[in-house]
Order: structure tokens, then C-alpha cells, then sequence
């Protein structure tokens, strides 16, 4: 299975791959919104970590596209928003996990 | 009213010219006594013209300014010296009902057959005074506003920028410990002084977290106010504040599209990106000939757009990459965190804020894309048929 991460800041899409790798994942990375909608071959088994702030289309695009896929992957929302923000932003999707930065060892657990 | 001639074929007809005219004339004789007062005057201080005619022009003034004036009268009378003759002044009149009101006054002065005479232009100023007054209390509101919401963003920004380095400085470390944790398995070696300074660093970065989670809890408390707008009359209400006493040092243009579907904004938060947009445009185009900033509202299906462009230089190439990042600023101008606040204040509103750099002889270009609310109310349509797309409103360039 392969972690697909659209996340803008290199910083973090780097750490966010060594991090997936070092237990045994392929990863694809991807800047924006766009890059994934254009280049993203996703799997069911698949799972995919995207940041909801993106230059461009906003991340839920991702997950709204990804929830329409007939066997959509595990979807995980990452966001250094304010908790407000989050909330108004993921109102209309209710089942996606949402993790806030500084991500601790709970994503460690989820990849595992 | 002994004393008053009756007036003359040629008065009379002059007297026909002044009753139609907008502006307040008044004619007085050397004396300051009243030989004509016309309709518009009777309407500015609640007068008839009978009432006045023949009495001294001090009764139109506040009873302060009565010695007053008898004084210049006089000083006028014996040194020709002017101090209004000729040049036009603010003053304050006096109505029937005795209140007070501003007007401006030119005064003129004709060589009649029957003396010297003196003719008054007065134009109410009451109105201007009132926007005036209503413009500098609407500015001290938003710079109010603006600096309790910008304190907040800069938290939030603040927080945000050091949140990113840091999600990134404790996933790796989490890929360390893996790391170090698979070496000592396949070596079978233990590695104790790896794993403690591993947890040290670990437990710093926490630290730094929970410092970054306090700063946003702080922020938070806000709770963010979402208000269906219009977006015209926001934009609108921003510019007149960012071109308050810039009348004369740039061109404003202002194309509007009519009955945009209203927005689910803070008014006050997208009137920051309008005000912080308008600055950096009139900052980039400053030097130019004729530096004009062109502000742009339009709707594309269920996006309501804005655009601030410039007829500046342009933004370089290698300056794009870090446009948006906070505190890179070139040395010299603002604190660099106008556009990073901007951006972050639109994404807020699941929206976003596009740059066309431009350059090559054209300025940079900003937009800013806010979803349309998804029931707009008839009431936050425009109802104003002015600004239709392409008829400018202007602020006067003169
Ligand atoms: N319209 C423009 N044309 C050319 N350069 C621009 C334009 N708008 C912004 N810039 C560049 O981007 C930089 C960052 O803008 P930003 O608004 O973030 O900060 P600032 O204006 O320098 O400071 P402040 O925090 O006071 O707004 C500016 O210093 C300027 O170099
Ligand atoms: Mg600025």
C-alpha cells in the first residue's frame, strides 16, 4: 500500500515521507491540490494524508474527490488551522479523521 | 427699511439671476447692511428676505464673531487690507433657529454707482462636515478593530510558521527512533545513549508544541464571525479607508460587477486583505508617471472574486517563492506579514489568494476567491444600479 501526502510546506511533506518510509511505506508526494487530482493513482488499500490549507484548492477538494471514488482509501486530514476554522471547513465531511500539528506518535500508531 | 432704493431695471434682472442660483448670494453695502438675499440663502439660514433686507449682516453670524467682524469691516474700510475679499474662507453661520453651521464664503467686491459693494457666495458645508466626521469615526473603528484582529492574526500566524518547522522536526525525530530502534535490532546492538538523547530532543520539541498550542488557545478564544455580506459594499467601505488623504497621489479605478451572490465572511477580516492589498499596490506603483490601482469585484458561478492590480514594476521571479512566507519582507519597507495574513485569512474562509506576478512593463496583480454563500438572500444582492461592469467609479485624480 502506498501513503499518497499532499502537503505544501517542504518541511513537513519531507518529514512526513521519512516518517512513513521508515516503517515500510511507499510514498508519493504532492504540493497541491492540482498535482494530486492530476497525478494520483490511488489504490482502496491506499491511504492518503493531505494538509487542509494548500495554496490553490483547499485540501477538502482532495477529500471530496477521494470520497467519491467507488472504494475510497483511508482519508487523514492534517491542519495546523485553528480549531474553528477546522470544524467550519470539515462540517459537511463527518468521518474523516483530523489531526492537528505538531503531529505526535499517534500517526506512528495509525501507519503501523 | 428706509434708506433702501427701489431697485432698478438692471437690479431687477440680476435679482431674477440670483434667486435661481444654487449657491447662497448675499449683497451688502459698505455699511454691512443687507441688500440682497436670495432664495438659496433663504433656505440656508431659515430667513425671508424681507426679514434681513437692510438689517447688518452680523445677524447671519454666531454672536461671537459680531465684534469681529464690525472690526474687519472697519480695518477693510481703512487699509484696503484683505483678509477675505477675494480669497474665500471657512466660517460659521448663524440660522433664524440660532444653530450653528459651517459654511464656505467667498466674498467679492464691485464699485457700484451707489458706493462700493460687497457680494457673499456661501455654500452649505454641514454635509461635507458630517462625512467627514462619519469617515474619521469609521477609521477609528477599523484601526481598532484591525489592530485587535491583527494582534490575533499575528498570533496565529506567529504560531502557525513556527508550528510548521516544528511538525516537521518531531516527524523526523519519530523516523529516527525508528530508525535507531532497526539498527539495534538487525546489529543486535544496543544503542542507550541514541535512544536518551533521542527522548531529550523529543521532549524539547513537545515542549515548544504545547507553547505553540497555548499561543492558539489564546487566538482561539475568538470565535471566528461569518456574516452574508456583499462583497462590493465591504471592498467599497475598505478603499474609502485605504485612499483616505491619498486622493491626489493615485489613480483609483473601481469596476464592479452588479448583483454578486452574497459571501459568508468576517467583514472585517476580508476588509484587512482589501486594505493590506491596496497598500502594497500603491507602495509597488508609487514611482510611476501616473500610478493608478485598478480594484475589481466579479462573481465566475459560485466563486465571488477581487482583484487589486497595479501598474507598478511587477513582483521578480526569484522574489515569488517566498511571497507569502512571513517575515521576508524586503529590508526597509513594512513587517512583511501583510500578504502571509492575507493568504492565511482567506484560506481561513475556504477561499484563496492568487498572484500574477506580472512584470515587463506590467504591475502584479492579486485575487482573492471567496465561495459564494450557498443562500444568498435577495437582500444582499446589489440593489444599486451604479457600477455596472466597465463604467468606473472613480475617486477624483485632480
Ligand atoms: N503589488 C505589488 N507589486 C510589487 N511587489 C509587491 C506587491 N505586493 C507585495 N509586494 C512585495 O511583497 C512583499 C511582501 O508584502 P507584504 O504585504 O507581505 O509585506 P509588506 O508590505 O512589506 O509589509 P506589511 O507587513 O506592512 O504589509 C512586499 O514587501 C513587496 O516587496
Ligand atoms: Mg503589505
Amino acid at each position: 500500500m502506498t501513503v499518497h501526502i499532499v502537503e505544501d510546506d517542504d518541511g513537513v511533506r519531507d518529514a512526513l515521507s521519512e516518517l512513513c518510509r521508515s516503517v515500510g511505506r511507499t510514498v508519493q508526494v504532492y504540493p497541491d491540490s492540482e498535482a494530486f487530482a492530476s497525478g494520483a493513482k490511488v489504490e482502496p488499500d491506499d491511504m492518503v494524508l493531505v494538509d487542509i490549507g494548500l495554496p490553490g484548492e483547499p485540501g477538502t477538494e482532495v477529500v471530496r474527490r477521494v470520497s467519491k471514488l467507488p472504494m475510497p482509501p483511508k482519508v487523514i486530514v492534517i491542519s495546523g488551522l485553528p480549531l474553528a476554522d477546522i470544524h467550519h471547513a470539515m462540517r459537511e465531511f463527518s468521518n474523516v479523521l483530523v489531526m492537528r500539528k505538531p503531529l505526535t506518535s499517534e500517526l506512528l500508531a495509525l501507519l503501523a | 427699511m428706509q434708506g433702501i432704493r427701489r431697485p432698478t431695471l438692471s437690479e431687477a434682472r440680476l435679482e431674477s439671476v440670483l434667486e435661481t442660483a444654487p449657491d447662497g448670494i448675499i449683497v451688502m453695502d459698505e455699511g454691512a447692511r443687507i441688500l440682497v438675499f436670495n432664495k438659496a440663502c433663504e433656505s440656508l439660514f431659515g430667513y425671508n428676505a424681507a426679514e434681513v433686507i437692510g438689517e447688518n449682516v452680523r445677524i447671519l453670524m454666531p454672536q461671537a464673531h459680531h465684534d469681529n467682524h464690525d472690526l474687519y469691516v472697519q480695518r477693510y474700510r481703512a487699509t484696503g487690507e484683505r483678509r477675505i475679499i477675494g480669497i474665500g474662507r471657512e466660517v460659521e453661520g448663524r440660522r433664524k433657529d440660532g444653530s450653528i453651521f459651517p459654511l464656505d464664503l467667498s466674498v467679492g467686491e464691485a464699485q457700484t454707482p451707489n458706493g462700493r459693494q460687497f457680494i457673499g457666495v456661501i455654500r452649505d458645508l454641514s454635509a461635507r462636515h458630517e462625512t467627514e466626521r462619519r469617515l474619521a469615526s469609521v477609521q477609528a473603528d477599523l484601526i481598532r478593530v484591525t489592530r485587535v484582529s491583527a494582534l490575533d492574526e499575528m498570533g496565529s500566524v506567529l504560531a502557525h510558521e513556527l508550528n510548521q518547522p516544528l511538525t516537521a522536526i518531531m516527524l523526523y525525530l519519530q523516523a529516527l527512533e525508528r530508525e535507531v530502534h532497526r539498527i539495534q535490532v538487525t546489529h543486535s546492538r544496543l544503542e542507550p545513549r541514541a535512544s536518551e538523547l533521542l527522548g531529550k530532543a523529543t521532549r524539547e520539541a513537545q515542549r515548544a508544541g504545547s507553547i505553540i498550542q497555548r499561543v492558539r488557545q489564546l487566538v482561539e478564544k475568538r470565535a471566528p464571525e461569518r456574516k452574508n455580506a456583499n462583497l462590493n459594499a465591504v471592498v467599497d467601505e475598505a478603499l474609502e479607508l485605504a485612499m483616505l488623504g491619498r486622493q491626489r497621489s493615485v489613480y483609483l479605478r473601481r469596476f464592479g460587477q452588479m448583483q454578486l451572490p452574497g459571501v459568508l465572511i468576517d467583514t472585517v477580516q476580508i476588509q484587512q486583505i482589501v486594505l493590506n492589498l491596496t497598500r502594497n499596490a500603491i507602495e509597488a506603483c508609487q514611482r510611476e508617471a501616473d500610478p493608478t490601482v485598478t480594484v475589481t469585484t466579479w462573481a465566475e458561478g459560485d466563486i465571488v472574486c477581487l482583484s487589486v492590480a497595479d501598474n507598478g514594476p511587477g513582483i521578480p521571479a526569484e522574489r515569488m517563492r517566498t511571497l507569502f512566507n512571513a517575515f521576508r519582507s524586503e529590508a526597509g519597507t513594512g513587517m512583511g506579514i501583510g500578504l502571509t495574513i492575507s493568504r492565511a485569512i482567506a484560506q481561513n474562509h475556504m477561499g484563496e489568494l492568487l498572484v500574477d506576478p506580472g512584470g515587463d512593463g506590467k504591475g502584479a496583480c492579486f485575487t482573492v476567491r471567496l465561495p459564494a454563500a450557498v443562500d444568498t438572500a435577495a437582500e444582499n444582492r446589489d440593489s444599486i444600479a451604479a457600477m455596472p461592469m466597465a463604467a468606473a467609479a472613480e475617486a477624483d485624480k485632480s
